[in-house]
């Protein structure tokens, strides 16, 4: 082609070149002419030279023009062939139809096609690899989101467990406080009782002599009162001697009082004296028994002062041992209180460095908090931006899908497949069906596929029941059902093309999804219905 | 007037004694002397109301408790502090009455005496500051007991 394009620049320069030459030539003829010397031959030269240079002119610049405009023309042709092709492969490639686009370059010139199928192929391995990388971008972006709402909950856990560790570090700083102050008034208590021991100790040492010296009255006063009883029986004997004495004397006078009677009225006047007698006998017994009596009251009074005494003396020496008990307990509670006053003394001061301690952690667990809550906020703000990555990776996958590749993942493309499937077959409602169910069980992340005609009335579907519940799909789908205002029916009547919508909100499954619609057309290409299904964006993403 | 012991005719003078429960007025006729109750030697097969035989001034004595005598189907008598010696009036036999206590010599007039359907040794009673007083003829105590 370059070497074409030099050699007709060269013989355009040709022909200039020849011209040039004839007319120099000619005008250096027409100087030596002047001379007057070989003025026709000159003549004759110059026209041959004319004339050979017009032949030359026309050879090699006409002709050639001629042919030029001609190929040009053609190339014109050819160009605007291609310019049209081009046309409306861009414009099948402005749809995202890389089949229909592939398809339409192989009109092209070899090389052309090859680049632009090349082209094309790079653009469609280019949305397929965004489509891999959309999706591993949205499953990253799950994770991430599913572990950073993990992590936004771990850090909530973590300081309202901080909120909770700060509270009870506080109570034990407060309670250190407390201990520290009880155990500093127990000092002062324990001091107290030290004193208080000090001088019961010289109380209780005064209190075990009183009691000595009190036993040794009490034993004194026993031995008086055996004195007493030693004494009293001794009485008693005499007692019994003047019994014996006035039994006897009241015999006699009795034996005296009988003899005087015996004696008749001279007997009168002894037993007057018999019967004084008896009777003194009589009042002496009766005074030996108030004697015995009171001596009784007086025995028995010293037999309680003995008992008493004896009491008093046991009592003496049980307290004497209590006290001596006592001396000895106090010894050890002076000792147990030294020991607590130091006890306290070290808890007062643990305490008081526990108390330290608890505010220095009270402190940095506060510090800790704020820390745990700026994390928690980065960690929201970490899923927000997940969401948001997410959100954009569904959207990339929306664009990718777009794009009609000629792969498995494109949804456009299977929507075409199975609107082929459909072709003049829209009058037989089972094979409708058949078709719909078939793309429902195959494709689980579709929830509703279905067909409507040309005015957008519903004419079958199908619903995957794996993901819709019966009770939301009678009130929502029924077929008959109007369905010309939906954008995805309005665009692929619009457009004859197939149409991808933006995720929108199910009003089956309350989950987004996004709905592909397909023209159905019979044989001779006429639209004659619209495949739409709605995919389900959880279930999509999820698979 | 008096009696042959000279004493006014119309009352006659008892030793007024008591056993258990029991008052006594023994004639003093009868009563020769009061004693200390004696150490008694009880006798082998003898009547519950015969506590022994005693020595009193040298002489055996047989010792009867009057309780015994007065109540026969009662407990037998206790304390028998002492003893009255009685004879009959020809002073022959001597017998001893084991008493509680005795009180002395009374005189009681024999229109206060009631005689009664008692058995043979009681010939009548009195009433004493409200209580009855067996009169007792120690004679009786001296018959030997029928053999019927």
């Amino acid at each position: 082609m370059q070497a074409e394009r030099r050699t007709s620049i060269l013989r355009q320069w040709l022909g200039m070149a020849i011209l040039t030459v004839v007319i120099l030539v000619g005008g250096v003829m027409l100087e030596i002419t002047s001379d007057g010397d070989k003025e026709e031959w000159y003549i004759d030269a110059w026209m041959v030279l004319g004339i050979a240079a017009l032949a030359s002119h026309l050879v090699l610049v006409s002709l050639p023009r001629v042919r030029l405009e001609r190929a040009h023309r053609e190339l014109e042709q050819r160009h605007a062939q291609q310019c049209t092709i081009l046309e409306k492969s861009l414009e099948e490639m402005r749809h995202g139809d890389l089949v229909e686009f592939l398809g339409a370059v192989d009109q092209l010139p070899e090389v052309m096609s090859e680049a632009v199928q090349a082209a094309a192929q790079a653009i469609s391995a280019l949305v397929q690899q965004i489509q891999a990388s959309s999706v591993e971008v949205a499953t990253s972006a799950g994770t991430v989101h599913a572990t950073s709402a993990e992590l936004v909950e771990g850090a909530s856990q973590q300081a309202a467990a901080v909120v909770e560790i700060t509270a009870t570090t506080e109570e034990l700083a407060r309670t250190a406080g407390q201990i520290a102050t009880n155990a500093s008034g127990q000092a002062e208590f324990v001091a107290k009782a030290q004193d208080a021991g000090n001088e019961g100790a010289h109380s209780l040492e005064g209190a075990v002599q009183g009691v000595g010296e009190l036993r040794h009255g009490i034993e004194a006063i026993a031995d008086r009162a055996d004195i007493l009883g030693k004494r009293s029986r001794e009485i008693y004997r005499v007692l019994d001697l003047i019994t014996e004495i006035a039994q006897e004397t009241h015999i006699l006078a009795l034996n005296a009082a009988i003899e005087a009677s015996a004696a008749g009225e001279h007997g009168d006047r002894f037993g007057v004296v018999a019967e004084e007698v008896r009777r003194l006998a009589e009042r002496s017994r009766e005074s030996v028994e108030s004697v015995r009596q009171l001596l009784d009251g007086f025995s028995e009074s010293i037999r309680s002062v003995v008992v008493a005494t004896e009491e008093g003396s046991k009592s003496a020496v049980q307290v004497l041992e209590q006290s001596r008990s006592t001396q000895d307990a106090i010894e050890q509670l002076r000792s147990a209180l030294a020991d607590t006053a130091g006890a306290a003394r070290e808890i007062s001061l643990a305490t008081d460095e526990q108390r330290t301690a608890s505010n220095q952690v009270v402190l940095t667990l506060r510090e800790i908090s704020e820390v745990i809550q700026r994390t928690a906020d980065s960690f929201q703000q970490f899923t927000s931006s997940a969401e948001r990555l997410s959100g954009l990776a569904l959207s990339i996958q929306l664009l990718t899908q777009s794009f009609r590749t000629d792969s498995g993942h494109s949804l456009k493309n299977q929507v075409l497949g199975w609107s082929d499937r459909l072709r003049d077959s829209t009058a037989n409602l089972e094979v409708v069906e058949g078709v719909l169910a078939d793309v429902v069980r195959n494709f689980p992340y579709i929830e509703l596929a279905y067909l409507v005609d040309t005015s957008g009335s519903m004419v079958a579907f199908e619903v995957n029941r794996a993901v819709v519940d019966d009770h939301r799909l009678k009130v929502t789908v029924s077929p008959g059902q109007a369905y010309a205002d939906r954008p995805w029916f309005q665009a692929v009547s619009r457009d004859q093309r197939t149409a991808v919508t933006p995720p929108y909100v199910s009003l089956l499954t309350d989950d987004r999804c996004f709905t592909i619609a397909a023209a159905v057309r019979n044989r001779s290409g006429a639209m004659i219905g619209i495949l739409g299904v709605d995919v389900n964006v959880r279930s999509w993403t999820s698979i | 007037m008096r009696s042959d012991s000279g004493h006014p005719d119309n009352e006659d003078h008892f030793l007024l004694v008591r056993s258990g429960g029991h008052r006594c007025a023994i004639p003093v006729e009868a009563a020769k002397l009061v004693t200390k109750a004696p150490k008694v030697y009880p006798l082998p097969s003898s009547a519950l109301r015969l506590l022994g035989l005693a020595q009193v001034g040298g002489e055996p004595v047989a010792v009867v408790d009057l309780h015994a005598i007065l109540d026969p189907d009662g407990c037998p008598g206790g304390g028998h502090e002492l003893t009255v010696i009685v004879r009959t009036r020809s002073g022959g036999s001597a017998i001893g009455l084991a008493i509680d206590e005795a009180f002395g010599v009374i005189s009681v007039g024999r229109q206060r005496q009631r005689s009664t359907d008692d058995p043979g040794w009681v010939t009548g009673r009195i009433t004493m500051d409200g209580r009855t007083v067996v009169i007792l003829d120690p004679e009786q105590l001296f018959v030997p007991a029928s053999t019927d």
